[in-house]
């Protein structure tokens, strides 16, 4: 077993999961319908082609950033009346993706994710990627030891601005229903258009990465000194 | 005159309080000293991650009960004095030695006044070039002679804390720490300097000067 990792930044992000109507809202962290839809994206597949074994990958996600939620409030013009939608997106949000699979599934789209056939987008259209998705294969690493072992995501003039004790959130699926375990719909069965269909996985929560930010503003710069006055003094 | 050293357990509470808000830790020393008051000098002190309370005093001092405040209280002996009087009377003109100093480089100004007292108002020295010449300036009264490349500022920064624990008014000061290497050329002086400090805000912990080989 293998993990393929990406990396997820972007201007703006938008992974809904019930999001209907006019409020679409966003989850805080990329859903597995939106990645396994950019992943069938890039290796070229059509809506009505079987996705099964994309949707048979184990699905895990770290947050090094966690961006901000922004709200667009939006007005569209139907035939009679215009009326108000709410669309919701995460502003320069940060995601580490892993992807634990057969390492040829998993070449195939490492490779298909450096060259895609379609566009790639972060849930929704408007929201394109920034920098290079994919980081490549972990190789005989399941998804935890590949989420737990890389490196913060963030450059350093962000790691500036972060406190200096970080801890990111790491949600990894899982397959029995353990304490702490909850179900969330966004496990992609079908993207027709036909008959779309969207089925339950369970995630959980797993200890989270701490990292110790050496480049942080918050470092006390130290008075510190070798200065010792009372050496001269010990005699007496 | 006595010289004190005390270990201030850094991860408490009341000594974090006491880090960043003077007025606490000058009345914690002032309290240790019994017998008349006077002017008594105090500093922190940082050497590596541990922490020290410097006291220069008149009378001879019991941190008992600081030590209960802001201490460690596990060990028994949470302080040292020592004599100063007979490492002052060892001094000679001509030595040179290290020195640390933690001050608080200001001046004031001809043209405004200040409401209160009429006087000049004060104004910090905010560049290390400023407070540097501020302390060539000083020496020489103080009984020392500094040479431009051994001595340098370490540290320095803006504090801002109340004044007292009901006032609404702040105190806001900007200190330096300098360190290097200084001459004796008036003893007396700088035996005056030693003991009765350099420059302003004495009680928030400037104007102890300390030497070391």
């Amino acid at each position: 077993m293998s993990t393929l990792l990406l990396r997820l930044a972007a201007p703006l992000q938008s992974w809904g999961v019930d999001a209907k109507f006019d409020r679409r809202g966003t989850q805080s962290i990329p859903t597995k319908s939106g990645v396994i839809g950019l992943v069938a994206a890039a290796l070229g597949r059509r809506r009505d082609e079987g996705i099964d074994d994309l949707q048979s990958l184990r699905f895990g996600v770290r947050v090094d950033q966690a961006g901000d939620l922004l709200r667009d409030y939006h007005t569209a013009k139907s035939v009679k009346s215009t009326y108000v939608t709410n669309r919701y997106y995460l502003s320069d949000a940060v995601f580490l993706v892993g992807l634990q699979g057969v390492e040829t599934l998993l070449k195939e789209i490492d490779t298909a994710l450096r060259i895609p056939t379609f566009p790639l987008f972060l849930g929704r259209r408007s929201c394109p990627p920034e920098g290079k998705i994919s980081l490549g294969i972990r190789t005989n690493k399941n998804l935890v030891e590949a989420l737990q072992e890389e490196e913060w995501l963030i450059s350093d003039w962000l790691r500036r601005k972060e406190a200096k004790y970080v801890q990111l959130p790491i949600v990894v699926e899982v397959e029995k229903e353990t304490g702490g375990a909850y179900y969330i719909r966004d496990n992609p069965i079908s993207f027709d258009q036909n008959h779309r269909k969207f089925g339950f996985r369970l995630v959980t929560e797993i200890e989270a990465k701490v990292v110790i930010n050496n480049e942080s503003r918050h470092t006390v710069q130290g008075d510190t000194t070798a200065h010792d006055p009372m050496q001269e003094l010990r005699g007496e | 005159m006595y010289i004190s050293r005390i270990a201030l357990n850094a991860k408490r509470r009341e000594t974090m309080q006491a880090l960043v808000i003077p007025p606490l830790m000058h009345g914690a020393v002032e309290q240790s000293i019994n017998g008349e008051r006077q002017r008594n000098l105090w500093r922190v002190d940082w050497m590596g991650d541990k922490c020290y309370l410097l006291v220069l005093s008149g009378e001879q001092p019991d941190f008992t009960h600081l030590v209960r405040q802001f201490g460690y209280t596990d060990n028994e002996q949470g302080w040292e004095t020592k004599d100063y009087r007979t490492f002052l009377a060892k001094l000679q003109e001509g030595d040179s030695w290290k020195f640390r100093l933690r001050a608080n480089p200001t001046q004031s100004s001809f043209k405004e006044k200040d409401e209160g007292t009429g006087r000049g108002k004060v104004h910090a020295h905010v560049t290390q070039e400023q407070q540097r010449q501020w302390l060539i300036k000083r020496s020489e009264k103080c009984g020392f002679k500094l040479n431009e490349d051994n001595f340098g500022v370490t540290h320095t920064q803006w504090e801002k804390f109340p004044k007292s624990r009901k006032g609404a008014r702040e105190v806001i000061i900007r200190t330096a720490t300098f360190e290097g290497l200084l001459t004796i050329t008036d003893i007396e002086h700088f035996t005056a300097s030693l003991t009765t400090g350099i420059g302003r805000a004495k009680a928030y912990g400037c104007g102890l000067l300390t030497i070391a080989r």
